[in-house]
């Protein structure tokens, strides 16, 4: 033979060696040896131009036989670990259980965390887009919107910025078709379609033209010339069936004719998920000083947040010297978009981001523990094989296929789990930001998928191993009947149990500060009492009732109304409502009269118009003077109610009912105050309260009213009979909505609510699964002890003494675990820092009522093996 | 006992049909006496011309399942001076009658095939 046809050989020799570690190791054993052989014979006996052949053909055969061997191995392993968990269902179930509900509740927390922070808004380049708010440090406003004035100039000014635009949303009756209805929509400066560059799914969006020519008046009521609208998909569908000629449609927006351009694809939900209609927005004259209006921009192409800040800072300077009475000490911040629609959220989220890895480590230690114990009760087994030649890698496969197994079905559980939750997230979590993109796609399902099999292999692998290193001797013997633990084993069990008590001290910790929070929330005084009573916004259109005398008299007639159904004792009505996110919201500049700020210096108030019978309605307190009277009417002198914090800011330690104070708003007028009324937290437990200057909506007459009913009974039940009051008034105004105040004031603390529940039901499971840990280790200990537990009592130990012996063991155990758990918690509690309200992370009083739980449950948990030690029999444990 | 023998593997051979081409050739290269698994291949490759060939990679997960069900057994392995001898297989009285019952199979199919005159009539010796 030649060297070259020697090398050949010799490399297909090679090969086929090395294809054979392909084979399962059993396989390999019993003919490895007999196929080598074969194969050298062949290759000998092949004629040299069929050697090549005869090598691949070789080479295919065996990898198709590896692939079948392997095959028949996995269902092997399969049908033999549904045989062993048949003999055992109820441990079956629970490490199911165990997986499912913690690998389900793990995903679950993904998909909201990954669908609210962890994509980019689903825009193109959503990197480039950012928020812009003003601030005035010196007056404490740290966050506030823009106004139309300021947002014209940074336009023209700001070459860092490739686009800037204002918008504003509000309520405004669609009649389209059959029937009436409040939409929520916004208008839009020039450039806010290109800034995020979607493409409509039909038609166009704004030309420019279109944008300059859609003028508004001082009641945001559209009076230009050929306005035009573009849809929304959700309205598209719901309203006009999907129509592909919807475009060129005539719609009626506040009883004006706009023509449909457009329709925007499902998913854009700017500026949030609620508006169904965009109309532009053009500016002439626009002020300054008027800090109302959302601004979203784009950063130019190549040029970085910190290069555009600091170019917002310089225009927004010079527009300081070039305005002082308006801009002075006014700055302006950009925020990545995503940050600001989110950003409130991300602290929260982190919370149960942390909570889910727990419980997930919770149900791998857990099953761990379940699988030690299938392993100890299978040790005989695993004598047995190994006696008949089992190999102990096939023995460490086999478990390991049955935690394959066990993660398979997990998976499909946890699956299950995470979409049933997910499913009912919109009504645990209303307000959650981009609650329309959280789902149970694929990478939720991969997730549930890595987690069921990492948790399953990594709690199989030590009982795995255990079972692996069964001796055929030493399992075979039986000590009546009771196969004998290593020290191993019982040492890996006390530290599961320690690892289990430490999370759970840390989930308790954590359950315990949101409960403690969420107490003090509830307990804030909202400065209102909304029990009993129902809120219907109301937004007068400008065709119908443009004048002021019109929105008068449509709102004297529906009090009227409303007054006469039994059971209701006052009815009042504000153009903001506390909690109420409907309604225009404004602040104004304010001062005492002959005080004379500098101009851009004066504190600003919250405005709100109100009806005589608001402030009863809502229970606010009155502190001095009145409240408004029906004789505070339109050619009355011009009167205000201010709160006590404004109070207090004008006239520190005063009685301001009498005086004069002035206000910025529609002209600068002097209004003589006539009462003072208690500060209110308008927007939730956790706001502060804000000045306040309230006005007669009799002088001021706005079309939208927040319309509030106070009734002695149940203000649910009330509903019906102030849908029917609104629409007997006027059947062409359709009533929005008729909400009871105790539901907007809830929804201030739902995710609260929802933070405390969720962690306190974690918490609970995990003690429920620590008792049973401590439980299992201490009732194993005595069993295990039987014999030595005999000779001390028949040498005299009292059962007393060994039962306080047991409990000591269990107490130590719980001690461990919280040493543990408190390190953790301590070092981690920063992370609920931004969820908490007036409770320090590091609360001792939390941690001190922790422990006494955790030992209270240690020593619960150790008293009924406590008292198998003290009732041993010497005579029967001696036997 | 030994009629009763033979009429059960007969019954109990029907549920081993059909069988692969290779399990067949590997039973029929086995009727007339024990053999190991290279006199196995190179007896198969003979008689089929190499039609089907069988290899090292193959032959023993055929081998392995042929075991399993009681058609092949395998005789005790000796020693011949320092080496241990290759391992032989031997047709078990299942397995001659599951081949005996696979042939009959592909004679009928056959004589069908015949019968419609898709091949021609066998050439009398």
């Amino acid at each position: 033979m030649s060297a070259p046809a020697r090398d050949r050989e010799a490399a297909a020799k090679r090969l086929f060696r090395r294809l054979l570690r392909l084979l399962p190791a059993d396989f390999r054993g019993d003919y490895g040896r007999e196929m080598s052989l074969d194969f050298q014979d062949q290759l000998a006996a092949a004629e040299p131009q069929a050697r090549g052949r005869l090598v691949w053909r070789t080479a295919v055969g065996l990898v198709a036989t590896a692939v079948r061997e392997h095959w028949d191995v996995l269902c092997q392993d399969f049908r033999g670990s549904w045989r062993s968990w048949r003999r055992a269902p109820g441990t079956a179930l629970v490490a199911l259980a165990t997986l499912g509900l913690g690998v389900g509740l793990a995903t679950t927390i993904f998909a909201v965390a990954d669908g609210v922070l962890l994509r980019p808004l689903p825009y193109p380049d959503p990197e480039g887009l950012v928020a812009i708010h003003d601030t005035n440090l010196a007056k404490g406003i740290e966050r506030i919107g823009g106004t139309s004035g300021n947002v014209a100039d940074w336009r023209r000014r700001i070459r860092e910025l490739s686009g800037i635009s204002g918008f504003y949303t509000m309520g405004r009756n669609l009649s389209a078709g059959a029937g009436a209805e409040v939409v929520l929509t916004a208008q839009v400066s020039t450039d806010f379609f290109p800034i995020f560059g979607v493409r409509p799914e039909l038609g166009r969006t704004f030309t420019p033209e279109e944008t300059e020519r859609a003028l508004f008046n001082t009641a945001a009521a559209p009076v230009g010339t050929d306005p035009v609208a573009i849809l929304s998909h959700r309205i598209w569908v719901r309203r006009f069936g999907s129509d592909p000629g919807v475009i060129g449609r005539k719609i009626t927006l506040e009883r004006r004719e706009f023509e449909v351009v457009g329709v925007m694809p499902p998913g854009f939900a700017v500026p949030g998920p609620e508006v169904e209609l965009w109309i532009p927005w053009g500016w002439k004259d626009p002020p300054r000083d008027q800090h109302y209006i959302g601004v979203v921009g784009r950063l130019a192409s190549g040029v970085t947040l910190a290069a555009a800040q600091a170019s917002l800072d310089a225009v927004t300077a010079a527009l300081g010297e070039e305005y002082p009475e308006t801009n002075r000490g006014w700055g302006a911040r950009l925020t990545p978009l995503h940050d600001a629609v989110v950003g409130g959220t991300r602290p929260i989220l982190v919370v149960f981001v942390v909570a889910g890895l727990l419980l997930l480590g919770l149900a791998a230690v857990d099953l761990t523990g379940l699988q030690l114990v299938r392993a100890s009760g299978r040790l005989e087994e695993a004598a047995v094989r190994l006696a008949l030649g089992a190999s102990r890698g096939r023995l460490v496969r086999g478990l390991l296929t049955e935690n394959a197994l066990l993660a398979t079905l997990g998976a499909v559980l946890a699956a299950g789990v995470a979409a049933a939750a997910l499913a009912g997230l919109p009504r645990l979590w209303p307000d959650l930001p981009r609650l329309g993109e959280v789902a149970l796609d694929a990478r939720a399902i991969a997730v549930a998928v890595v987690a069921a099999v990492a948790v399953a292999v990594a709690a199989g692998i030590v009982p795995a191993l255990t079972v692996s290193r069964a001796r055929a001797a030493a399992g075979l013997r039986v000590d009546g009947g009771r196969t004998t633990a290593g020290p191993a084993r019982d040492r890996l069990r006390r530290t599961l149990v320690v690892a289990e008590v430490a999370l759970t001290v840390v989930l308790l910790v954590g359950a315990g500060l949101l409960v403690k929070s969420f107490v003090r929330l509830a307990a804030v005084d909202p400065g209102f009492h909304p029990d009993g009573v129902v809120v219907a916004p109301i937004f007068l259109d400008m065709e119908g009732y443009g004048s002021g005398e019109k929105a008068r008299g449509y709102y004297a007639r529906l009090f009227e109304r409303l007054a006469a159904i039994p059971g209701v004792e006052s009815v009042g009505g504000a153009t903001a409502l506390p909690t109420s996110p409907l309604g225009p919201d404004f602040e104004r500049p304010v001062w005492a009269e002959g005080t004379a700020p500098e101009p851009g210096t004066a504190p600003q108030a919250d405005v709100r118009m109100v009806t005589p019978d608001y402030f009863r309605t809502l229970g606010i307190r009155l502190e001095r003077g009145r409240v408004f009277a029906p004789s505070d009417g339109p050619e009355a002198r011009k009167v205000a109610i201010v709160n006590t914090r404004l109070a207090a800011l004008l006239w520190p330690g005063e009685n301001p009912v009498g005086r004069r104070i002035v206000a910025d708003y529609s002209g600068t007028y002097p209004y003589e105050v006539v009462g003072v009324v208690g500060d209110v937290r308008f927007r939730g437990p956790r706001s502060a309260p804000r000045p306040e200057i309230f006005f007669p909506h009799a002088q001021r007459s706005y079309l939208i009213l927040n319309v509030a009913v106070k009734t002695s009974g149940d203000a649910v039940a009330l509903i019906p009979a102030v849908f029917d009051a609104l629409r007997e008034i006027d059947p062409r105004q359709p009533p929005q909505q008729v909400t009871p105040l105790g539901d907007l004031v809830s929804a201030t603390v739902a995710r609260d609510r929802l933070a405390t529940e969720l962690l306190s039901g974690f918490a609970a499971a995990a003690v429920a699964l620590a008792a049973l840990g401590i439980y299992g280790v201490l009732a194993h200990r005595v069993r295990q002890r039987r014999a030595e537990i005999g000779v001390r009592l028949a040498l005299g130990a009292r059962p007393a003494d060994l039962a306080r012996s047991v409990c000591g063991d269990g107490l130590r155990l719980a001690l461990a675990g919280c040493a543990v758990g408190v390190t953790v918690a301590l070092a981690a509690g920063g992370i609920a820092r931004g969820v908490l309200f007036e409770v320090a992370p590091t609360d001792p009083a939390i941690f001190a009522c922790v422990l006494g739980a955790v030992v209270a449950i240690a020593l619960a948990s150790a008293g009924l093996p406590a008292l198998r030690a003290s009732r041993v029999e010497p005579r029967e444990a001696l036997r | 006992m030994a009629r009763n023998n033979e009429a059960h593997d007969t019954h109990d051979a029907v549920r081993f049909l059909p069988l692969t081409p290779a399990m067949f050739h590997v039973l029929v290269a086995l009727a007339d006496g024990d053999k190991h698994g290279y006199a196995i291949m190179k007896e198969v490759e003979e008689r089929t011309a190499g039609e089907v060939a069988l290899s090292a990679g193959t032959l023993y997960g055929l081998v392995k399942r042929l075991l399993q069900d009681g058609l092949i057994a395998e005789p005790r392995r000796t020693r011949l001076g320092d080496e241990e001898r290759r391992r032989t297989y031997r047709l078990t009285a299942r397995g001659r009658a599951v081949a005996v019952a696979e042939a009959e199979r592909l004679d009928r199919a056959l004589a069908l095939a015949r019968s419609k005159r898709l091949i021609g009539r066998r050439a009398t010796p």
